[in-house]
């Protein structure tokens, strides 16, 4: 018999988007760790458009990462910009995930993370209900 | 307890392209800054009760999606 999945719930996150619309975005809190033992958590989104997890250039900062001895990548998508390859620890707190993954630091970004196909969705099964604005995760 | 998922009218125009420190239920902004650092040094020893946020500006569609590869 298929085991039965226990999906966890969440709403999409509503911001104020062109003209005043409303724009409905798949955030989750996540809790990001280094080893100096500084943490952070934030408001990440799914994108199951990103190759691999991305953050913001300011979180290694907070975290004591030196980017100046970490890996440099090209990021590509609309136009281009340098990123920095660094591990980190990733936890889900509603899930009780803990992840130890390499995620890429890049300065100017708009946003503080995206979690993308790379590890975070090959942990987690993912189901998009944009019709109810909801979303589900279940670890694998 | 009951995350709120609306932030429409928890972030005001003066906090876009900026961090903010949020309450965990996400129902207000605690403080704000340009920088992660200085906000997180405002907060001092209870900068681990709040959840940050970069806030994309209102007036624009964003488009995401990121390759990378080794330089």
């Amino acid at each position: 018999m298929a085991k039965r999945l226990r999906w966890k719930e969440y709403d999409y996150t509503i911001q104020v988007g062109p003209g005043n619309s409303w724009v409905y975005r798949p955030l989750i809190t996540v809790e990001i760790s280094a080893k100096a033992g500084e943490k952070v958590q934030l408001k990440a989104m799914i994108d199951s458009g990103t190759d691999s997890t991305i953050l913001h250039a300011e979180i290694a900062r907070k975290l004591q990462i030196d980017l100046a001895r970490s890996q440099r990548v090209r990021l590509g998508g609309i136009g281009t910009i340098d990123g920095y390859l660094a591990t980190v620890q990733l936890i889900v707190p509603d899930t009780n995930v803990v992840m130890k993954i390499p995620v890429v630091f890049a300065e100017n970004l708009p946003f503080d993370g995206l979690l993308g196909q790379r590890h975070f969705f090959q942990r987690f099964k993912i189901r998009f209900e944009k019709d109810i604005n909801k979303f589900y995760l279940t670890p694998v | 307890m009951r995350i709120n998922a609306n932030l429409t009218k928890v972030l005001k125009k003066i906090h876009e392209e900026k961090w903010v420190a949020l309450s965990k239920d996400q129902r207000k902004v605690i403080d704000f800054d340009p920088s992660l650092m200085e906000l997180t040094k405002r907060l001092g020893k209870h900068e681990n009760n709040y959840v940050y946020m970069k806030v994309l500006r209102s007036d624009m569609e964003y488009c995401f999606s990121f390759s990378w590869q080794n330089d």
